[in-house]
């Protein structure tokens, strides 16, 4: 059992400890999209939800069980969300992500899985629209759990 | 431990708990090492002089000293270096010895990987090797053993003492089949070797493997206990190079490191009792904190046959590199696969029934001769304080909130 948690560097355990933009927020509210990714029994789960008016994201929250490296990079993609378009933040790639967190090659599912989180949640945010708010309780995820 | 200030100090300090990797070199070691570096540093093959002759009298010593941690002759200890060395010359040598009566190996799905890898180059080359399954609590049964023995079993290969969950095999029955059936037993007892009293006459075991830096001697020294008699076990050198160590492994001799060894061994031998019970009160101590303050932590491993030192729990919702990097003051391992190269989690939680989820949320603890009462109240602290904090960011752990209150609001209703 070697612990290689030395590995992930400082930027990871710097946000470890600060945990920024946790938290959630209800499901069902009309403003609301949720997404969530990985799987539980693989040791990662990624949640990640928006309130979004008018196109542009107002809040976004994470909550993660998973190494440190998912736990920053879902902190990082609701930060670099929170202010965006729906279209901008849906652009926000996983290498960018993985370079601003220093994250080892090892680790790179870690930002994918916090990119295809919010991927997730801008997609159950859209299909609400669309549906009106009567299927506002559905939540898209990129894998059960 | 020094903490002159206030908690920031202690903060700063490292604890150690990851006493089943390794740990650290006993003063007293340290000092009856130091002589044997640049004073007497001759080399014990050497039979031409009195350099030689000292280092030769200096290993001969320890030998006896050291066989008689696990009641052996001196003549039956042959220095490695070290357990993985030892495991692999016990497995090997013996298959290149027998592999013509018999090619099937009996073992565990939760041996080191030393044993397991040496298993699986085996098989690579002809041989049948059985990999028996353990209970939920991580021991193997002596029935199982019986019932997978073959004519052609040539050895059964089994640890004393796990080394992630400390649960302890019932070497003594498996001792009396191997016997019975006239088998070789080989046995790990790397984690086991100067926790518990062993006696290999007792223990019915033919080769054993154990190695000085678990109990607080120096890395790069281990030792293959090899019956002598009844029955004298011969086995194949796996390196090639001189006649050293009887003919079973060749290289000059480690003289520093086997003085080391003995002497932590002689601590051992002095100490143990003594000192198994207060670390076990310690570790049940440090149990009994942790569960006291948070729900669902499970113990991984049989709650008394185990090592005294070991305390593997899983917390629920929380994954293990998370919780160390958390925690990251005190020094422990996880079974979470993101702290393995495999990105698998541990093969002993899963050979044990653990669920995968669960199996990533684990931490071994290991207690050592210097924690300190101290140490292991403001561990408690850390770790209540660390898992609350993940729990907190862990939908896994919002989702089994809203379903224990979604079920009390069904139930009210």
């Amino acid at each position: 059992m070697p612990a290689h948690y030395a590995e992930v560097g400082p930027k990871v355990a710097m946000r470890c400890a600060q945990l920024s933009h946790a938290g959630s927020m209800d499901p069902s509210h009309p403003e609301v999209g949720t997404g969530a990714a990985g799987k539980s029994s693989a040791g990662e789960f990624v949640r990640i939800q928006l309130k979004v008016r008018r196109e542009r994201i107002l809040q976004a929250r994470f909550k993660a069980f998973g190494c440190s490296g998912s736990i920053a990079s879902a902190s990082l993609a609701s930060e670099w969300a929170e202010g965006k378009t729906l279209e901008e933040a849906g652009s926000i790639r996983e290498s960018d992500l993985a370079a601003a967190l220093e994250l080892p090659p090892t680790r790179r599912h870690c930002s994918s899985l916090a990119k295809e989180a919010l991927r997730c949640a801008i997609r159950n945010y859209r299909e609400k629209c669309r549906h009106g708010e009567n299927l506002n309780s559905i939540v898209s995820t990129g894998g059960s759990r | 431990m020094k903490s002159s200030g206030g908690g920031s100090a202690v903060r700063q300090a490292r604890i150690y708990m990851d006493h089943h990797a390794t740990t650290p070199v006993d003063p007293q070691v340290l000092k009856a090492m130091l002589p044997y570096f640049s004073e007497e540093f001759g080399n014990a093959a050497s039979r031409s002089h009195s350099f030689g002759w000292r280092a030769e009298e200096a290993v001969e010593e320890s030998r006896e000293t050291i066989a008689r941690l696990i009641h052996a002759g001196p003549k039956e200890i042959v220095f490695t270096s070290g357990a993985t060395e030892s495991d692999n010359l016990a497995i090997l040598g013996i298959a290149e010895m027998l592999g013509e009566r018999g090619r099937h190996i009996l073992t565990c799905s939760t041996e080191h990987l030393a044993v397991l890898d040496c298993c699986r180059h085996l098989e690579r080359r002809g041989f049948q090797v059985t990999y028996l399954p353990v209970d939920s609590t991580g021991r193997v049964s002596p029935d199982e053993v019986r019932s997978a023995l073959r004519p052609e079993t040539i050895l059964i290969s089994l640890m004393a003492a796990n080394n992630e969950v400390g649960s302890l095999h019932p070497i003594l029955e498996i001792g009396k089949i191997a016997k019975e059936r006239e088998v070789l037993f080989h046995c790990d007892a790397s984690q086991a070797v100067g926790k518990i009293p062993l006696d290999v006459e007792a223990m019915g075991v033919d080769l054993l493997s154990f190695t000085a830096h678990k109990l607080y001697g120096p890395k790069g020294i281990g030792a293959l206990y090899v019956r002598r008699k009844a029955p004298r076990v011969r086995l194949a050198a796996i390196l090639h190079g001189g006649g050293h160590e009887g003919g079973m492994r060749p290289g000059t001799l480690n003289v520093p490191g086997i003085v080391g060894f003995s002497k932590a061994c002689e601590i051992a031998g002095k100490v143990m009792m003594e000192e198994s019970s207060r670390i076990a009160e310690l570790r049940d101590r440090l149990h009994r904190g942790i569960v006291s303050e948070l729900e669902e932590v499970r113990l991984n491993g049989h709650p008394e046959l185990r090592l005294s030192n070991n305390l593997n729990l899983s917390f629920a919702y929380v994954e293990g590199e998370a919780l160390m990097l958390a925690m990251d003051d005190v020094a422990v391992s996880s079974g979470s696969a993101c702290t393995s190269a495999t990105q698998e989690p541990s093969h002993v939680l899963k050979a044990m029934g653990v669920s995968d989820e669960l199996a990533h949320t684990s931490l071994r603890f290991g207690l050592g001769r210097f924690n300190t009462r101290e140490e292991v109240d403001y561990v408690i602290g850390r770790v209540v304080q660390s898992v609350k904090k993940l729990r907190e960011i862990s939908p896994l752990y919002e989702m089994a909130l809203d379903e224990k209150r979604g079920s009390r609001a069904g139930a009210l209703r």
